[in-house]
């Protein structure tokens, strides 16, 4: 067939570890190895037969359960207020911040929210994690808000909290820098956690392979 | 919607399946047929950019786990090993040079490797030039510069951290358009820095560190004319922007998160990872410079990571070496004679 090692035809897909032609031994379901039947269905570039569709219906329905966006949430809001709390450390020490700190922090926050969502996400953990990065961005304003040397009423430290959440706004003028790293780690964690389409799509119908030969 | 039909065996093939599920006929065969045609007649002519470039394209029509993808990606890392030198020449593809220096002697070898170094400058020259034609890395430019001029240290700081910037992220350009690896023009984010964003992904380990590393190994380059135009014009700006610059490119090599010293680890075997850590730790202690201490702890974490490379990369060992003792010493300039400082 080949002569050398990219001599290779293009008509049907072989697979290694059939060692022969697609189809040979009749269509199979990439999921289950079983047959596939009459039909097929596709989620994504997954292929599944109608045994192993309700299996990948659970999966997906269990990504939207109440429970896994709670569990999405306490790891991201472990993860933002930890790693929050580090450069707010790291900025009062040093005096000074590192965007790019900013940004990877909304990245880490985005990639344990996708993962605790089975990486199917939706709009919820979107939101969820703009908001958990946007949190964790202002938290470099700690040190200019409050000192560690003084303690503080319950009162003050909640409308301490609240300017620190607004210090960006409140400080774009004098310093827009501030508000644009925020911003950008916002729409990293916004696009990271990106909904992939819950839809199964079918049934398509199995065709009726030729004779197959074997590599 | 109308479901496309096999030819072969009439069934119905899903929108965005590469292959049918029932006979494996795939759906882009004449494209992979013509681009494999393409990709062997630039191979024949000795071009392994335009030849890697074409495969490239060929694996985004195949599924994943055939043989077709899997021979193309082997070839694709055959050819990227002769790019960088890694593998010698295959027969009847090289270009004509190769035949006439092993023929021409010292002297003639000597000539030859001066006009490619000529060559290479003015094609590396030229690709500095072509960025600055794009109008996004221009625009992006202007709004940097006027965001960092209006800091401490003024326009002459922002210039200088701007073009070092920009040479920094060229080098990842002119690395990734060896391997033909389609990427965007650099795009500046005020604040942050610059960023190139691959269209298409490295083959191997080996691509990875090379194309992640050319970036701090460019801007060392333009930290080194910084320095010497400061030196040899008594201009201190120019010897605070050499520092500055050596330093942000010393801050990429730390391996984290999608730094170009992630990037170059990769293709990094333990015991090479066991040696960088140390020669970070000492550049560190002998230069007086914190940020190769960090480069160092989080190489030191990685020493005994899953994603060691099997067998390391000398090449890239002693780049990643080499570009933390320069930067290092480069770093430790004074940064002095602009307003602010």
């Amino acid at each position: 067939m080949a002569n050398d090692d990219t001599d290779l035809s293009f008509d049907r897909a072989t697979y290694e570890t059939k060692g022969e032609v697609a189809g040979a031994s009749g269509p199979t379901c990439p999921s289950c190895n079983g047959p596939l039947g009459d039909s097929y269905w596709k989620w994504q570039q997954v292929v599944v037969c109608v045994n192993c569709r309700p299996g990948l219906e659970v999966a997906l329905a269990k990504s939207q359960t109440a429970a896994a966006f709670g569990k999405a949430a306490a790891l991201g809001a472990g993860t933002a207020l930890g790693l929050g709390a580090a450069y707010a450390i790291f900025t009062h020490l040093l005096h000074s911040s590192l965007a790019i700190i900013t940004i990877g922090i909304a990245y880490a926050i985005a990639k344990v929210i996708r993962k605790a969502s089975g990486g199917v996400s939706g709009l919820r953990y979107q939101i969820l994690a703009s908001l958990l990065a946007y949190v964790a961005g202002t938290m470099s304003y700690l040190g200019y808000v409050f000192s560690p040397s003084q303690s503080y009423a319950l009162s003050d430290i909640v409308v301490g909290i609240g300017v620190m959440l607004a210090a960006p706004i409140l400080t774009i003028t004098k310093s827009p820098f501030g508000a644009l790293i925020v911003g950008i780690g916002v729409w990293q964690a916004w696009t990271l956690t990106r909904p992939i389409p819950l839809t199964i799509e079918g049934p398509f119908r199995i065709g009726q392979p030729a004779a197959s030969t074997t590599v | 919607m109308t479901i496309p039909r096999c030819p072969e065996c009439g069934g119905d093939i899903a929108p965005g399946l590469l292959a049918c599920p029932a006979c494996g006929w795939l759906v882009h065969g004449a494209a992979l047929s013509r681009i494999a045609a393409e990709a062997k007649a630039a191979e024949a002519a000795g071009d392994r950019t335009l030849a890697l470039s074409r495969w490239r394209g060929a694996v985004d029509l195949l599924p994943p786990g055939t043989v077709q993808r899997t021979t193309i990606d082997a070839r694709m890392s055959a050819l990227s090993a002769v790019i960088d030198g890694r593998a010698p020449k295959e027969k009847g593809g090289g270009k004509k040079a190769g035949g006439a220096a092993a023929g021409a002697g010292a002297v003639g070898l000597a000539v030859l490797k001066s006009k490619a170094l000529i060559t290479l400058l003015l094609g590396n020259g030229k690709l500095l030039l072509l960025g600055l034609l794009k109008l996004p890395t221009l625009l992006s430019m202007f709004v940097y510069f006027n965001f960092t001029s209006n800091a401490r240290g003024g326009a002459v700081l922002a210039l200088g951290i701007l073009l070092s910037i920009y040479v920094h992220e060229i080098g990842h350009v002119a690395a990734l358009r060896r391997y033909g690896i389609e990427a965007t023009s650099p795009m500046f984010i005020p604040g942050f820095g610059a960023v190139v964003r691959m269209k298409q992904y490295p083959t191997d380990a080996h691509e990875e560190a090379r194309t992640g590393l050319a970036g701090p190994l460019w801007g060392l380059v333009a930290a080194s004319i910084a320095f010497a135009i400061g030196k040899a014009f008594a201009l201190p700006a120019a010897i605070s922007v050499a520092s500055l610059g050596a330093t942000i490119n010393m801050f990429n090599l730390i391996p984290v998160w999608q730094l170009d010293g992630a990037r170059g680890l990769k293709a990094l075997s333990r015991s090479d990872r066991g040696m960088v850590a140390a020669v970070a730790l000492a550049s560190a202690f002998l230069f007086h410079q914190w940020m190769p201490a960090a480069v160092g702890g989080f190489v030191a974490i990685q020493v005994f990571s899953k994603s060691a490379h099997p067998t390391g990369d000398r090449g890239m060992f002693l780049l990643y070496v080499g570009l933390l003792v320069a930067l290092s010493a480069i770093a430790m300039l004074p940064v002095q004679g602009i307003p602010g400082f």
